[in-house]
């Protein structure tokens, strides 16, 4: 009632009077509204290729989300009963050079090691193994379930592991925060790059086989993040599509490697893994989306700086946690 | 309780205050909100869009019959369910998530890059993935503490009384429809909101709920594992997640439809906060408060 003794005039003439102020702050609070999502839209990206807010929006989600998080807590198993039909879906990094019988693993950054360790299958075969059945989920939105085998990855850790920021000796158990904060993983290095065409040619037929998932029949096409995610394919100069095709990269935080559930894994679904699957040792890591579970790992490296990871480059969530 | 019409005469009429400033806030920060967050879901969907494909998928809403995998002919034949897609329902065809821009456009208005004219359009939805994320995740924060804010001033201000519906809400509710169906001639009750609306907007406001549910069910199916578990799983949780959504767009069509309808007056309400009604019906309205 106070406005009305504030205008000593007529309802209606009081009404108008309010509604042009009223439009104007409208028509401001609209002008701002599309300010800022042009502002948010004109952003730069970060080294990652995510705009700045976008990236506050994951890191502050990140931050929620891991304080909600208990590192001890596993992701869902389930009865192998329950296994849903296996699918192929990415083959960045499997160059059609490559020779099984000469795979090593090349382990970088182990404490005490000035030197990478190089280590062939039976090394691995040698440590505890664990089978689980777990979900596994795209990025792009599907999800299978599927029985893994394979090393856990802490197990690997506690024979190889990473140097300490403060140089003492490392304990994964007690001390993790001691330990170099991330683990990074390619695949091999490919051949030389003219002899690299034929995986080129994989990622140029992405682009013809649309994100209609009729394409994951044909292994050649989708990627682990999808073709249908990869927004700028098309538009990269051909000498960064062949780098793509030919190798992949992931980039850990330690805390999720060291999840009791991430995994070196060999098997699949009982059946030694095929190299379209990413014989003979690929990552299985529940706690993260598809992107990250890279198939045929050729090098580790533990490192003091955030690795590199091939579908952050595109605008993705480094941290990929689920 | 209405027995009175609304006079015709303009100069009889009084200012009413309707809506709260804060009230006014919230509702107008969530539509940019809600339009962005549907806009960038559709380029989440867009990457994973269960396809029908009458060889492949003869799966229909409300039925799982058999799958055969064309990635491996001498398997068994699958359910789409056993297989993991989802459900799959093509609601959107390509024409959807890319419409053709007309001829007559310059393509720098339309062409996402100028270089590459062929591409996609600026308003294309599809790969765009990671974009969509992008905007999805960072939305939702605005949605979720807007949502939030607009509950804690409806119980803290006493609104809540005027929008949660009474137990006979019912009744009146199909009273006020067969009115704007012009199915019956009784009067419009005259509170701030009749039965209909009351459910309306406190169904909305429980829809909002269930996205932010749904979505965090989405978003951590591993960290928050017994939320997705209360969904049904990821595959449930998503279809629930993307038919909140189309029912969202219903409600905002019959919302818009209403407010149109019942003209500038109500509308202005929502922008100035007054509204101009009679003497009687004021004296009614502050009855209601």
């Amino acid at each position: 009632m106070t406005e009305e003794a504030r205008w000593p005039v007529d309802d209606d003439q009081a009404m108008r009077k309010m509604s042009r102020r009223s439009f104007i702050w409208a028509g401001v609070a609209v002008a701002g509204a599309l300010g800022g999502l042009s502002w948010i839209n004109n952003r730069a990206s970060d080294a990652d290729g995510v705009k700045r807010p976008f990236r506050e929006a994951l890191l502050l989600s990140e931050g929620v989300w891991s304080a909600l998080y208990s590192p001890d807590r596993l992701v869902p198993t389930y009865d192998p009963g329950r296994r849903t039909a296996e699918r192929v879906n990415g083959r960045y990094g499997l160059t059609k050079d490559f020779d099984p019988s000469k795979w090593t693993l090349t382990v970088l950054g182990v404490h005490g090691q000035t030197k990478p360790v190089v280590l062939k299958m039976e090394d691995i075969l040698k440590l505890p193994s664990m089978e689980m059945t777990t979900e596994f989920f795209c990025i792009e939105g599907w999800s299978i379930i599927q029985t893994f085998k394979g090393v856990p990855f802490r197990e690997f850790m506690k024979l190889y592991p990473p140097g300490t920021l403060s140089g003492s000796a490392p304990d994964i158990e007690n001390r993790p925060h001691d330990l170099l904060p991330y683990v990074g993983m390619e695949t091999p290095d490919p051949a030389p790059a003219d002899e690299s065409d034929d995986s080129a040619d994989d990622s140029s037929s992405d682009s013809s086989s649309s994100q209609d998932d009729s394409s994951d029949d044909s292994a050649s096409a989708n990627d682990d993040a999808s073709d249908s995610a990869d927004d700028g394919d098309d538009e990269e100069d051909p000498e960064t599509r062949r780098e793509r095709a030919t190798k992949y990269f992931v980039g850990l935080d330690v805390a999720s490697a060291l999840h009791p559930q991430t995994m070196l894994c060999y098997e699949l679904n009982g059946k030694p893994l095929t190299l379209d699957h990413g014989a003979p040792l690929r990552l299985v890591i529940p706690t993260k989306y598809g992107v990250k579970n890279i198939k045929r790992i050729g090098a580790i490296t533990y490192s003091k700086t955030r690795p590199e990871d091939l579908w952050a480059k595109d605008g993705y969530d480094w941290y990929a946690g689920l | 309780m209405a027995d009175i019409r609304p006079t015709e005469i303009q100069s009889d009429k009084v200012l009413h205050k309707k809506h709260p400033l804060a009230i006014r806030w919230f509702h107008w920060i969530n539509f940019p909100v809600l339009f962005i967050m549907i806009w960038s879901g559709l380029m989440i969907y867009s990457a994973y869009t269960p396809p029908l494909d009458a060889k492949r998928y003869v799966t229909v809403l409300g039925s799982d019959r058999i799958y055969i995998s064309n990635d491996n002919p001498g398997a068994p034949p699958l359910t789409a369910r056993q297989d993991g897609r989802g459900l799959p329902i093509l609601l959107f065809p390509d024409s959807f998530y890319r419409p053709l821009a007309p001829k007559w456009l310059p393509h720098f208005l339309s062409s996402a890059d100028p270089d590459n004219p062929s591409k996609r359009y600026i308003w294309s939805l599809d790969y765009r993935l990671a974009e969509g994320m992008g905007w999805h995740f960072l939305f939702a924060w605005f949605f979720a503490l807007n949502g939030l804010a607009y509950v804690l001033f409806l119980a803290v201000s006493g609104q809540w009384r005027k929008i949660v519906p009474k137990p006979k809400a019912v009744v009146e509710a199909i009273k006020v429809v067969l009115i704007d169906l012009h199915l019956s001639k009784a009067k419009m009750p005259v509170r701030k909101y009749n039965a209909a609306q009351q459910i309306a907007y406190t169904g909305v406001v429980l829809m909002g709920l269930l996205m932010l549910l749904t979505g965090i069910a989405i978003y951590k199916p591993a960290e928050q594992s017994w939320l997705t578990r209360l969904f049904f799983g990821y595959t449930a949780a998503r279809f629930i997640h993307f038919w909140t959504t189309i029912a969202f767009l219903g409600f905002f069509l019959v919302h818009v439809g209403q407010v149109i309808r019942t003209g500038w007056n109500n509308f202005r309400g929502m922008v100035t906060g007054y509204e101009l009604v009679t003497p009687e019906e004021k004296s009614l309205l502050e009855a209601e408060a």
